[in-house]
């Protein structure tokens, strides 16, 4: 399926891959966060 | 003693710090998306590359300083040395998925293939490995002081590995392309608008980790005080021997 994409999608899939995993670092820092504050 | 208030609410700076790297990420991704030239062998796909090399420098930073610090805990036995060094450690794995992932996603389309175990790619995994290693270390070691020990060392065996996997790609035959821009100062191949726009997305990607950072320090602090008022003795079920 990813072989088909084109370059204006790798570049796009790329930077949304690294938009996705810093949200979701920053999910996981707000439930830490949550979790520390209701210890 | 950490303090518990101090350590709970978040702080302004770092508040504004996270404002901070939401626009520099807006203004290094147009940067890169809309303003960066085409490269004259890639095309529009060197668009990738500000994304890749950005986090994995920040990677090598990471390590660096966990490794850093987990030795400054061996040093001097401080907790917060600890909680700086497990930071930074997340901080690491974060940003060595975003390299190994990245790279996987620009080597796709360039080189036509995801992956291969050559000396630089080897050595990548290996040190994703060991970083998980860390956490699996962690994971199972109960007492505090033994387990901020144990990781101290698992995290220095990857700081290690670094010079060579930096090397790597001068000292072996690789897949991946050699360095475009060397610390040592011997030179720069890459187009001038090209290394502006790949210098401002390092700078904003060291801003995220250092909110990353910061914010995990400070769950940390939290959660360390939360546990010293719960238990105010520290009880370590390590044996020591006497004579």
């Amino acid at each position: 399926m990813l072989d088909n994409l084109t370059t204006p999608q790798w570049v796009a899939f790329a930077w949304i891959e690294l938009v996705v995993v810093y949200a979701g670092y920053l999910w996981y820092l707000n439930w830490r966060s949550r979790k520390a504050e209701e210890e | 003693m950490v303090n518990n208030m101090k350590a709970r609410k978040r702080p302004l700076w770092l508040t504004l710090l996270g404002l901070a790297c939401l626009v520099g990420f807006g203004i290094g991704a147009y940067l890169a998306l809309v303003a960066s030239p085409p490269d004259v062998n890639q095309g529009y796909l060197i668009k990738i590359m500000y994304a890749h090399v950005s986090v994995a420098w920040i990677c090598f930073a990471a390590v660096a300083l966990s490794a850093i610090f987990g030795m400054l805990y061996l040093w001097r036995g401080r907790p917060q040395d600890d909680i700086r060094a497990l930071a930074n450690a997340e901080a690491a794995l974060v940003f060595s998925f975003l390299t190994v992932t990245g790279g996987m996603i620009y080597s796709k389309p360039t080189l036509n293939t995801y992956w291969t175990w050559d000396a630089k790619l080897t050595l990548t995994a290996l040190m994703v490995a060991l970083i998980v290693g860390y956490f699996l270390v962690r994971a199972l070691i109960d007492d505090p002081r033994r387990r901020a020990r144990v990781s101290a060392v698992v995290m220095i065996v990857v700081l290690v590995s670094l010079p060579f996997n930096y090397l790597a790609a001068e000292w072996f035959r690789t897949l991946h392309p050699a360095k475009s821009l060397n610390l040592d100062g011997s030179g720069v191949t890459m187009d001038a608008s090209m290394l502006r726009i790949l210098l401002i997305n390092i700078a904003v990607a060291g801003l995220i980790y250092l909110f990353f950072v910061s914010e995990r320090i400070r769950i940390g602090r939290a959660t360390v005080a939360k546990r010293q008022a719960r238990e105010p003795v520290p009880v370590s079920t390590e044996v020591v021997r006497v004579g």
